[in-house]
């Protein structure tokens, strides 16, 4: 019985294609310049525009066009309902409908379309990053990215690491809830009838179960870590070290390219 | 009155690139007052067949059933069945929860629907069959000793009263006289009626407790029947990652020289063969 079916946000689906072979660092300095994009396009084919970028993109990563949609499932209610909060609450002087004291204007409606579909391809576009870079090189650009801050004292290199951990524990965990929830199952536990606070209540004997394991599993992490004399990240040298070349020169300006054109139309449309 | 398992296949990921056959075609019947062992390497489908005993597995092909109520989904049986099989996962003591050893025994049963007096029977009969002294039973389970806790953990699924017991690898780290005592409980419960279905990798085990045997290899059942029998069986035949007790190695050698007539994996008939079997040579 997994937990969890299918695709989630955030899953790293392991393959071989030119996005997948790229520099860490340069897929995450393209993810964080398009977030900043998308919050600048206004006019739809400038979104238009991002939204094919987007698809041929996942094309290119050999991720099916389906499984990035369907990640982006949980996050699309959440976006219908800020949508909605916007039809009613923009201000505006055409007013289309009314429910009692709420207004609906059409100015709403443009904005309510134009933050949905902006968050929209934000999170398809920041899908696409964790779809396509392991968690390991994920956190190994995030270090990269953060190591400047480390001169001021931020600790870049535990911050990475702690990263990497939670990211590999977190299968374990679902693992291990679920061998719980079937342990309790067999003995009776009943998690589908009652009321809120009865189903909540049904979950504490999963709950304190798993935290002990939790506790156990870091302790003997911590002691494997030890045990290896890890040291934190002064003077550590990495098995595949981060290789900025000729690809990612090319994605880079590639990318230069197409900000500018949705520029370009972003201000003429 | 039996649990039976009827050409009972299972694959996980089914219709996706992972997709893995777990259980093909499996069919056994477990009567009461038996110790059936289901014998297998890593990975052989052992775990996944236990959760199917339980209902914790619909099964996607093939029938499993309990006193004639089959499993299916969303079945109103699905409880009582259920209550009338008690699973013991592997290191069970991990489930633990309460905060204290009487509480937590008294999981099962309460959600059965007991209460009262014979809750309270419940627990300390529980306690007694597993050999935890009464006076535990105020203490807190997470202070206890390794041992000590999986007695608990064990005593909360038999205060339920299961007409089927199944226990999947029970003794995986336990010390020999843990292992002693896992095995009397086991041998006490057939006597009193219950099935028992004990899950193991340790065939020596298995061959010194069980009435059955049942060994499965890659989803598949390689061989069924009475220790003796599968003794026969495995002198023939080579099962993957199942490693043979050295009595039985040496009684097969000893087969194949000719010095004794039967095959044994008991020591002391061994060593009475191989004396009955010396005299007729002179």
């Amino acid at each position: 019985m997994p937990l969890i079916r299918g695709t989630a946000l955030g899953q790293y689906i392991p393959a071989d294609s030119f996005i997948h072979r790229l520099d860490p660092r340069s897929k995450l300095l393209i993810t964080v310049l398009s977030m900043i994009l998308i919050f600048l396009t206004k006019s739809f084919p400038a979104m238009a525009l991002w939204a094919s970028l987007i698809f041929i993109l996942a094309k290119i990563s050999k991720i099916p066009a389906a499984s990035l949609l369907r990640s982006a499932r949980p996050i699309l209610i959440l976006i219908i309902f800020t949508s909605v909060l916007h039809i009613f609450f923009t201000g505006g002087s055409t007013v289309i409908f009314s429910i009692g004291p709420l207004k609906a204007s059409a100015e709403g409606t443009i904005t309510a379309f134009r933050t949905g579909l902006r968050l929209y391809l934000l999170v398809l576009f920041t899908a696409l990053l964790t779809f396509t870079t392991n968690p390991s090189e994920l956190s190994d650009g995030l270090e990269a990215a953060f190591g400047p801050l480390s001169r001021f004292g931020f600790p870049a290199h535990e911050v990475a690491m702690m990263m990497t951990i939670a990211l590999r524990f977190i299968p374990t965990l679902f693992e291990e809830t679920e061998r719980i929830i079937n342990a309790q199952v067999s003995r009776g536990a009943d998690f589908e009838s009652g009321g809120l606070l009865k189903r909540a209540r049904a979950y504490i004997p999963v709950l304190i179960p798993l935290f002990v394991l939790v506790f156990k599993r870091a302790d003997t992490l911590a002691s494997a870590m030890e045990a290896r004399c890890y040291r934190g990240g002064k003077g550590r040298v990495r098995m595949y070290p981060l290789i900025w070349g000729s690809p990612e020169n090319k994605a880079v300006l590639s990318f230069a390219i197409f900000s500018a054109a949705v520029l370009f139309l972003n201000r003429w449309t | 009155m039996s649990l039976t398992v009827n050409d009972l296949s299972y694959t996980y990921n089914r219709g996706l690139p992972t997709e893995a056959a777990a259980l093909k075609g499996i069919s056994f019947e477990a009567e009461k007052g038996e110790i059936l062992s289901i014998v297998g390497h890593t990975g052989s489908g052992k775990s996944t067949l236990a959760m199917h005993l339980n209902g914790l597995i619909i099964p996607q092909s093939g029938e499993v059933s309990v006193d004639g109520m089959s499993i299916k989904k969303n079945s109103a049986d699905l409880r009582k069945i259920r209550q009338a099989v008690g699973l013991v996962f592997q290191y069970p003591e991990q489930q633990i929860f309460a905060e204290t050893v009487r509480e937590e025994i008294s999981f099962g049963p309460s959600n059965w629907g007991l209460s009262g007096d014979v809750l309270e029977e419940r627990i300390f009969a529980a306690m007694d069959l597993i050999g935890l002294d009464r006076s535990f039973a105020p203490a807190n389970p997470f202070m206890l000793s390794g041992g000590e806790k999986r007695r608990v953990a064990i005593a909360s699924v038999l205060a339920s009263d299961p007409d089927y017991l199944v226990l999947d690898e029970p003794s995986a780290g336990l010390d020999f006289n843990g292992l002693c005592e896992l095995t009397s409980l086991l041998r006490a419960m057939s006597k009193n009626g219950k099935c028992v279905i004990h899950i193991t990798h340790d065939l020596e085990l298995a061959l010194d407790i069980s009435d059955r045997i049942l060994i499965i290899s890659d989803g598949d059942v390689t061989a069924f029947g009475s220790p003796l029998e599968i003794s026969e069986i495995l002198s023939d035949i080579c099962v993957k990652g199942l490693i043979l007790p050295d009595i039985l190695s040496l009684s097969f050698e000893l087969k194949k020289k000719g010095r004794i007539n039967k095959i044994t994996s008991d020591p002391f008939e061994l060593a009475e063969e191989i004396r009955a079997s010396g005299t007729a040579c002179r």
